[in-house]
């Protein structure tokens, strides 16, 4: 009996713990790239695009440094979907394109927003 | 892709299956013999999601695997959670894994339990059948369980005849051992046996077997005797 309780308070602190911190680690480094975004799309707004590559570079640095912890978690789905929009924005400040970049600084804000967020144990996640 | 990444690709699949049957087993073995033999509703109902949970990750490598293991530990804890409640709380227990019903009472149908229970005499002989019992005459009673498996307890007349009946008091009998499997000699089964490797040896001679490693099994019967099968190779 002693055993199957014991069994059970391990099994509640190896589901507990790490899926807080997990979830916490996807909030936090997500929620870090976002001002990134907010810059570049300002810089974008102003017609400054050397500081948008600039803050399109960081993205792309701090999006390289997460993305292999990311994908232990989350969808490998939209992993892709972050890798292919973070590209595209990298192409599109180098071509000066300002709509596209616009565009495509939105879709990543948006994604990187949805990733705390998707993991968050509320009611909307878990319906 | 080149042929390189299309191996890689097979490679990741492999090692996953890999580790979630790995997982699947652990969970099966840590929630214990119950889930092997016969199920009871939440058993059922275990076994048939812990095959999801392992199948779904198995075949799309784009979900992550800590999904179907974190899944597999959720259902593994709920399992035992039940298992301990249900010991402690009678109530539950008869809520999660239902109550016994006793479809035949001295020899008699009960026909409102068999229509509560949805079973018709048909499916109530087909069990009898697989019991033994082919006349419903010869039954006293017969309990369908929570399993679904129908006990039958016959008439006093017509239950099988015991020593006891006939007056015989039979000697004790012991477990039959293996000692010997496919040429290695067991130590803890010796014990069992209450025998000691060289005993096993000389008996084993005076049988005219030399060499324990050309035997295939040799077994301790339940009257004490020694039971040898050669390998084919050896003979």
């Amino acid at each position: 009996m002693m055993k199957n309780h014991l069994l059970l308070v391990a099994l509640l602190v190896l589901i507990i713990v790490p899926g807080i911190a997990a979830t916490r680690y996807l909030a936090s480094s997500s929620q870090a790239l976002i001002p990134l975004t907010d810059r570049a799309i300002a810089c974008v707004e102003d017609g400054d695009w050397a500081a948008a590559e600039r803050f399109a570079g960081d993205l792309r640095e701090g999006w390289d440094e997460r993305k292999d912890a990311w994908a232990l978690l989350m969808m490998h789905e939209e992993i892709h979907e972050l890798e292919q929009s973070i590209a595209r924005i990298e192409q599109l400040i180098a071509t000066k394109d300002r709509p596209g970049a616009l565009a495509e600084l939105q879709v990543v804000r948006l994604l990187l927003g949805h990733v705390g967020e998707k993991q968050r144990l509320s009611l909307i996640n878990i319906l | 892709m080149n042929h390189a990444e299309e191996v890689i690709a097979l490679l990741v699949v492999a090692v996953r299956t890999f580790i979630l049957y790995l997982s699947a087993i652990t969970v099966v073995r840590i929630m214990g013999k119950r889930q092997l033999g016969e199920l009871q509703p939440y058993d059922l109902v275990v076994a048939i999601v812990i095959a999801e949970i392992v199948a779904i990750p198995l075949g799309d490598t784009g979900i992550p695997l800590v999904h179907g293991i974190i899944a597999l530990l959720v259902l593994l804890a709920t399992e035992v959670a039940l298992s301990v409640l249900s010991l402690r709380s009678e109530g539950l227990q008869r809520w999660i894994s239902g109550t016994p019903s006793l479809l035949i009472r001295n020899g008699r149908v009960d026909e409102r339990e068999l229509r509560r229970l949805r079973v018709n005499v048909n499916d109530l002989m087909e069990q009898m059948r697989g019991s033994g019992y082919l006349n419903l005459s010869d039954v006293g009673y017969a309990i369908l369980e929570t399993n679904g498996k129908l006990s039958v307890i016959p008439r006093p007349e017509h239950r099988q005849v015991t020593p006891e009946d006939l007056g015989h008091s039979p000697p004790e009998q012991q477990l039959p051992v293996t000692v010997i499997c496919d040429g290695v000699a067991n130590p803890e089964n010796l014990g069992f046996a209450g025998l000691t490797e060289g005993e096993l040896a000389n008996k084993l001679r005076d049988l005219g077997y030399n060499d324990v490693s050309k035997i295939f099994i040799a077994q301790v019967d339940s009257h004490g005797d020694l039971f040898v099968q050669q390998k084919e190779q050896a003979k």
